[in-house]
């Protein structure tokens, strides 16, 4: 049997625990990555001579991955509460401050759907998309609640409730930190709970509003999940790549262990299969009903090009990582696992792409310029996202102090619980 | 069944009269799992090889403490799976789009969304028992005669005891060896397997 | 023996939450052979509890008279029930759905619990999934009757028959076959497997000639051997990662039988999600209300403890939750989508002819779980009963709500036309609940009750020190 020694709770702040001036350099390439993503994008945006319309797609679809991110970490917080986790402590206050940058996606989001909103949704008055005869009867049943008043309401809800709920846990973990009170993570364990249900709510009527809409004749009842799935599996990627990228750079070296990535590669690999599980519920009902009023929204994505798209996505979003993540060796080799954390993430976006492209135009899939306008837009983004989470952890501990399972964390033996 | 002696200076005495027993091998017993795991840590260097260990339920660890190598059946089981896999598929298309065609509420012949069900619960049906099967196969089981059922004190085996058992049909045997190695094992009690 | 070493003060009340600590799972300073002694006093005991056996009568009188109704049923034809066009689908079909929703929480408490590595389970794995296996018993009985020319039911299956015309796989009935038949199998193979070290604990304590040689040849010659533990382990974690999905697939195709048609109020793509999380529900909620009367009839409180019930009122919130999130998205999306039928079908079920089902089921779905946000009602006996037993109706409802309040009216007014249950449906629901009891009283007696082995390996005496 292994010996190992395991650090103990009070050396885990000498185990380079602050970014300590790394941070600087994290929002500094952040910055640049969101200053050359923005004016890229814009560019190509501009270039592509339809009134910036394809540039506000791109914006949706750079907000959405990162938003996946963030509200994926929002999720992993809560349910370790509301489940009384241990394990997963180490890792936590990385996606606390992951979450903590919804205000931030929210500013943007809205942005997006208050200045851009006329080109986004065709159910917008101001929209320019010439509508069928019978779409405008349906979209005229729902105005109370497709208009542009109430939907920027809507987005506002969202992003206060989830801004609240992410700086809400991040708080009382930084509380903690310096007081060590355990009737604080009581607390969030009381709160955690009703906080899911309040997270469900608005995640899935974000779904619909921001993605669903986007198509304002079509629906479906399953698809707040599909988003759901989408986030929890990238989010779990990119807090696995920034634990190693971290540790790479000399922080929290003994803190994390392979025992920690080796779980974060298995709920990879869980919600890699959820996501399959979901999509196909969703492609399987609508094939088989064949009813018009909602196969025409995989009608467009299985013509004009879009079908090779589809393909790409179930062959990369599903059968690749599924295959390549069963194997228990290759959760637990950090090189391996890191193939997959990027993945995973680039095939998301796929997927993104795969739910709004074809509503800004279900032709032109061959126009390279919507892919990198695409691209630029989600490096604007992502650079935001890195460089306001880095900010937030500015002289704060990446890994909360004084939790009290802490220690329960840093033993943690995947194979021999 | 034969009663086994208490101590191995008494086990040239015949448990049953007029034959002579045939020894078997060496049975320790132990109070604690942590006692075992430093037992089989030992027997595991002696380079023993016909050897066991014995405990209520799997103690974490033993299997690194005896040098057990990973199963293979995990490899087994995805050959089975995939097999199933390819079955189902085969078989809906064998069936439904070339053997007898026939059309259904439009769909095509061969109508693969429609088939992923199907092959879904072969593959797992196949993986399941080949899982069940394939334990089975591996630990040779069942096997209702193995030498330390003939200890009275190995049905606690199942409850709260723990064993170390060395088996005589080790073609390396060597019994006065066996004997040294039982007794080094600071087992709570030492027995002698004959029957 | 060691003693436990925690302090017994707190070990008391093992439902007291410190995040410095994780509760005692066996409770009453137990040791490795006292908890085997408690486990096995249920199949040892002389003379079973008067209760039990009173309880056994009672239920195998129910069970003949069920197949009794099968025999009249099967001689009669299926016009004895209540089905008429357009509701081709009514008790039937809801009895079949709601037993097979029961089972999938000995899954979810087996496989899925195992591998989230929730050690609680371990007190109530083995009886849940007996549950299961018995639950998929009497669910399978309900389609196989209702296919009416029962000598017939081959043909579902790839064998070549008379007519040479294969099985249609288009058919989500079809995936149904196949989906039941390896869950029962994989679930019979996973308890089967679980069991046998146990069954080998109670041959090796067996007196009787008879419990000795049955015993024994049960626990196919078992003997803790670690070699055999290892591969034993990595067989049974596999199981429980193949099991896992399975338990998704199936009530998902059992979803697809209604989700794959057109009919307004079965059409939707929330449903297998939206199953799988009901059946786990119900599930849990007939796992509290067996377990319950289990412990105390059997003495058995020290192993399934007040934290165990209360982890199971919380799934049960949390399930329920989900379910209530189905049926408000389905609301809103019928709203939402604009079409007038959908939204018709959904004005019906809650207005409509059948509301009173509905509103049971809401109020025994949703509104009845939210008392597990307290709790006080997640820790007391009878809320727990009482919820649970009002879950396990209301998932009952659920089908029936989801099947003949769509069926009754579908598109065309002049083929509507109303359900009413004759005395053979009502009968076939309450009989099939005395065969599932019947086989669960058995399975306690004759069977280890609580998965011995697994129980140790949680017991604080089993760790390992250095």
């Amino acid at each position: 049997m292994a010996h190992q020694t395991y650090l103990k709770p009070e050396q885990v702040k000498d185990d380079k625990a602050f970014l300590g001036g790394k941070e600087g350099q994290i929002m500094g390439i952040g910055a640049v990555a969101a200053v050359a993503g923005l004016a890229g994008a814009l560019g190509l945006g501009a270039s592509m001579g339809d009134g910036l319309r394809g540039f506000w797609f791109a914006w949706l679809q750079g907000c959405f991955l990162w938003l996946s991110v963030a509200l994926g970490a929002l999720f992993f917080i809560m349910v370790i509460y509301a489940a009384r986790g241990g394990w997963n402590v180490v890792v936590r206050r990385i996606a606390e401050y992951f979450a903590a940058t919804l205000p931030v996606l929210g500013v943007l989001v809205l942005a997006g759907v208050v200045i851009g909103g006329a080109q986004l949704y065709s159910w917008h008055p101001g929209s320019s998309v010439e509508l069928e005869h019978h779409a405008q009867i349906l979209i005229g049943r729902k105005e109370a609640w497709l208009n542009p008043a109430f939907f920027a309401i809507r987005i506002v809800g969202y992003f206060a409730i989830w801004g609240f709920l992410a700086w809400y846990f991040l708080g009382n973990s930084l509380k903690q930190d310096s007081t060590g009170d355990v009737t604080l993570t009581k607390r969030m364990w009381t709160t955690s709970a009703p906080g899911l249900v309040v997270f469900a709510l608005t995640l899935t009527l974000a779904a619909f509003d921001l993605l669903m809409s986007l198509a304002p004749t079509w629906f479906s009842t399953i698809f707040g999940v599909y988003v759901f799935a989408g986030c929890v599996s990238s989010f779990m990627s990119i807090l696995c790549l920034t634990a190693i990228y971290l540790q790479g750079q000399g922080f929290l070296r003994r803190s994390i262990t392979m025992e920690h990535y080796h779980d974060l590669g298995k709920l990879m690999f869980a919600f890699t299969f959820f996501w399959g599980y979901i999509a196909f519920s969703q492609y399987m009902l609508t094939w088989y009903a064949n009813m018009p009023e909602e196969t025409f929204w995989y009608m467009f994505r299985q013509e004009g090009g879009w079908e090779n798209w589809s393909w790409l996505l179930l062959i990369g979003k599903f059968i690749i990582p599924f295959a390549f993540l069963l194997n228990r060796r290759l959760k637990r080799n950090k090189l391996t696992l890191t193939f997959a954390a990027l993945w995973i993430p680039v095939f998301h976006w796929v997927d993104l792409y795969y739910v709004i492209m074809p509503n800004y135009s279900p032709e032109k899939i061959t126009d390279g310029r919507m892919l990198f306008t695409a691209i630029c837009a989600t490096v604007f983004v992502g650079g935001v996202f890195f460089a306001s989470a880095a900010a937030i952890a500015r002289g704060k501990a990446i890994i909360p102090l004084k939790d009290p399972r802490l220690g329960e964390s840093l033993r943690f033996d995947n194979i021999k619980v | 069944m034969a009663t086994a002696s208490k101590n191995p200076q008494a086990s040239t005495a015949a448990a049953v009269p007029g034959a002579e027993p045939q020894y078997l091998g060496y049975l320790v017993e132990f109070e604690n799992p942590t006692a075992l795991v430093h037992a089989a840590e030992k027997v595991r260097d002696s380079g023993y090889k016909n050897w066991d260990a014995h405990c209520p339920f799997p103690v974490h660890g033993l299997d690194h403490a005896m040098g057990l190598r990973e199963p293979i059946l995990p490899w087994i089981v995805l050959g089975a799976g995939l097999t199933g896999l390819g079955l189902a598929l085969l078989m809906q298309w064998w069936m439904n789009a070339y053997d007898y065609p026939l059309i259904v509420s439009g769909k095509p012949f061969w109508s693969i969304p429609a088939n992923i069900p199907v092959m879904f619960e072969m593959t797992v049906l196949f993986s399941g028992i080949t899982l069940f099967f394939g334990m089975l196969f591996f630990n040779r089981l069942p096997q209702y005669y193995h030498p330390v059922f003939h200890s009275e004190r190995f049905k606690r085996a199942t409850t709260d005891r723990f064993f170390i058992s060395l088996l005589a049909d080790d073609p390396k045997f060597n019994r006065e060896k066996a004997r040294q190695l039982a007794e080094s094992l600071h087992g709570s009690n030492v027995e002698v397997l004959e029957g | 023996m060691s003693a436990i070493p925690a302090n017994n003060q707190r070990a008391l009340d093992n439902t007291v939450e410190d995040p410095a600590s994780r509760p005692q799972l066996v409770l009453g300073n137990h040791d490795f052979a006292s908890m085997t002694d408690v486990v096995c006093r249920v199949i040892e005991a002389p003379n079973p509890p008067k209760i039990w056996t009173t309880a056994l009568i009672i239920s195998s009188l129910v069970a003949v008279f069920f197949f009794s109704l099968v025999a009249y049923l099967i001689t009669k034809g299926i016009g004895v029930w209540g089905n008429n066009n357009p509701v081709g689908w009514a008790f039937d079909i809801t009895n079949f759905v709601f037993w097979i929703g029961i089972g999938h929480a000995g899954t979810l408490i087996s496989a899925i619990l195992y591998l989230l590595r929730q050690r609680w389970r371990t007190s109530i794995n083995r009886s849940a999934e007996a549950m299961t296996i018995f639950a998929v018993v009497c669910a399978g009985l309900f389609p196989l009757i209702h296919v009416g020319r029962i000598w017939l039911v081959y043909w579902m299956f790839p064998i070549p028959n008379q007519e040479w015309v294969w099985p249609q796989f288009r058919s989500p009935l079809l995936w149904d076959v196949f989906a039941i038949s390896t869950y029962f199998l994989v679930s019979l193979l996973f308890w089967s497997m679980g069991l046998i070290p146990d069954v080998a604990t109670v041959r090796d304590r067996a007196k009787g000639y008879w419990q000795k040689l049955i015993y024994g040849i049960l626990a196919l010659g078992w003997r803790g051997s670690m070699r055999h533990w290892q591969v034993y382990e990595k067989a049974y974690l596999l199981l429980a990662a193949f099991s896992t999905p399975l338990v998704l697939s199936v009530h998902s195709v059992v979803s697809f039988d209604f989700a794959t048609a057109q009919l307004p109020g079965w059409h939707t793509t929330i449903f297998p999600p939206y199953f799988v999380a009901g059946a786990i529900f119900g599930g849990f909620a007939m796992v509290v209300t067996l377990l319950i009367p289990a412990r105390k009839i059997f003495g058995l409180e020290d192993i399934i403890t007040m934290h165990h019930l209360e982890n199971c009122a919380k799934v049960i919130l949390a399930t329920g939750m989900m379910v209530g999130y189905a049926y408000a998205t389905e609301m809103f999306i019928a709203w939402y989508s604009g079409n007038l039928v959908e939204q018709f079908t959904f004005l019906n079920r809650a207005m409509g002819p059948y509301a009173w089902a509905y509103w049971i089921m809401i109020f025994c779905n949703v509104a009845s779980p939210q008392l597990f946000w307290w709790k006080k009602f997640r820790t007391s006996i009878w809320s727990l009963m009482v919820v649970a037993i009002f879950v396990d109706i209301g998932m009952w409802f659920e089908r029936f709500v989801i099947i003949v309040s769509s069926l009754n009216r579908d598109w065309m007014p002049s083929s509507w036309a109303p359900f009413v249950p004759t005395w053979v449906d009502l009968g076939m629901l309450f009989g099939s609940m005395g065969l599932f009891m019947t086989l669960f009283l058995l399975f306690c007696r004759f069977l280890p009750l609580i998965a011995m082995a697994e129980i140790r390996g949680v017991m604080p005496q089993a760790e390992v020190r250095h």
